[in-house]
């Protein structure tokens, strides 16, 4: 019997209202606003043309066609109020219940099937500190994260529960295994649990910086039932020894590291492996797999949506690095022949084996 | 593709101008707070006239005949107060969020 429950979060009638109210606008971006700013784009992009002798193509040129358009304007700027509406409107509902929702986060749990190894005194990276998302208190300064972050993915999932498709498929993308032990990179509050689901019987471990996200991911790991070691660590080094695990796996944390950061973290994954294990990256498809009008919208997140990252990591091959850190047999979805056109494909999982 | 180096924001403050003119940008925010409120109420008359038709209990002519008492009126106030200042916010990025009593 798991000996614990993570407290409710109940969506009030307004609440739960204005919720679906902006899930409903998130899905007018595609259904209606985008197919209005692809018109709009490519009337401009026409007289923009005539006048360069070339169509635009750089993210530069597509900008400079764009600020033109007044659909364009309105829909993103709904996309950006809409976002900060709904933090704003999560923190007021969670607010009054402070004080018992972090007590339930700092109590000890009675005979974990787990662990939690917190570092208060861990240096924050300087990236670390952005307020990813438009998130108020970023990854680690808000104590409720971990809460925020269960009811705003109703918004963004839709459905009822959290639908965590995402994670799910990130594990499932990664090679079949049995492991011994894994190890999810910026394992949040939601993606280590799948990896458990998967391969029961492996030692499963999620590191993360945040420790308001570990103490809620640990409380959920418990609550269902679920054996994980959590502890608090930057990816880019830890405190593991060199070959020491079977699977490393990230779900969506490349794009919220800089540049720097990630190849360390490429170097890290490869120290930690042992002889045959396997290193996987699951995140946004990097802007060549996209057209140049995709890649543009994509982009629109590094300087709109606080992921200051993003616009890094969609230019990354990773590829490339895993070859320079040392892995072999190394694959994306262009090598494993998966792509056919411009393609949203995810996760788009990079993966690489320790010789 | 290569980008022009160009000021990527940290903080949630930082916040992209989307129209020319600032007061656009306000007004828009001002519109959506309103849309938002405006469903909620919807969505809430709608439960409601669900349960009183399920019960009932009332008929729409009570509704119209209701005088709010004393105490309606202050809850109504604070309830008020909440939203005129959730629309009137956005007039300036630098105003206070609602406090928590
Ligand atoms: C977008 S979240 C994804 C979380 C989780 N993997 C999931 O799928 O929901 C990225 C996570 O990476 C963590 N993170 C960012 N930089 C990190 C670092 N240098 N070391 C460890 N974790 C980091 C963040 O705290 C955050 O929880």
């Amino acid at each position: 019997m798991p000996s614990v429950t993570l407290p409710e979060t109940p969506l009030p009638q307004t609440e739960r209202a204005i919720t679906e109210f902006l899930k409903a606008l998130k899905a007018s971006e595609r259904t209606d606003r985008m197919p209005v700013v692809r018109e709009e784009y490519r009337q401009l992009a026409e007289s923009w043309s005539e006048r360069h002798g070339h169509a635009p193509r750089t993210l530069d040129e597509i900008d400079d066609v764009m600020r033109s358009s007044v659909a364009y304007k309105f829909d993103r700027a709904l996309a950006r109020f809409s976002q900060e509406l709904m933090y704003a409107r999560v923190h007021e509902l969670l607010q009054p219940r402070r004080s018992e929702l972090e007590a339930f986060l700092d109590a000890p749990v009675e005979h974990p099937l787990g662990s939690l190894r917190l570092n208060p005194s861990i240096p924050i990276p300087t990236y670390y500190e952005a307020d990813y998302h438009v998130q108020p208190g970023g990854m680690h300064r808000e104590p409720l994260i971990g809460f925020v972050t269960a009811v705003t993915n109703k918004v963004y999932f839709g459905g009822t529960n959290d639908s965590e498709e995402q994670q799910r498929l990130s594990a499932a993308a990664c090679p079949d295994g049995p492991w011994e032990r894994i190890l999810d990179l910026g394992c949040g509050c939601k993606s280590a649990y799948y990896y458990k689901l998967r391969w029961p019987d492996a030692e499963v471990h999620g590191i993360d910086l945040s420790a308001p996200l570990l103490k809620y991911a640990h409380k959920r790991a418990e609550a269902m039932g679920l054996a994980i070691h959590f502890s608090q660590q930057n990816c880019e080094q830890t405190d593991f020894p060199d070959n020491h695990f079977d699977l490393i796996s990230s779900c969506i944390l490349f794009h919220e590291i800089p540049d720097e950061a990630a190849w360390n973290t490429v170097q890290e994954a490869f120290r930690l492996l042992k002889p045959g294990g396997w290193f996987v990256i699951n995140d946004a498809p990097p802007y060549r797999a996209l057209d140049p009008f995709g890649a543009y919208f994509s982009d629109w997140q590094t300087g709109n949506n606080v992921e200051p990252y993003w616009g890094e990591a969609g230019r990354r091959n990773y590829p490339e690095w895993f070859q320079n850190a040392g892995f072999r047999n190394v694959s994306d979805p262009f090598i494993r022949g998966e792509v056919k056109g411009p393609t949203r494909i995810f996760p788009w999982t990079t993966m690489g084996q320790k010789p | 593709m290569t980008t022009q180096l160009r000021h990527i924001p940290m903080a949630r403050e930082d916040r992209p101008q989307y129209f020319d003119d600032p007061a656009v940008d306000r007004l828009l925010q001002m519109l959506l707070e309103l849309a938002a409120e405006l469903w909620a109420v919807k969505d809430w008359q709608f439960v409601v006239n669900r349960l009183l038709e399920q019960r009932g209990v009332l008929t729409l002519e009570d509704v119209q005949r209701y005088q709010p008492t004393e105490d309606d009126q202050k809850l109504l106030a604070v309830e008020r107060e909440k939203f005129v200042h959730r629309f009137i916010k956005h007039i300036s990025p630098t105003m206070e969020p609602l406090k928590y009593e």
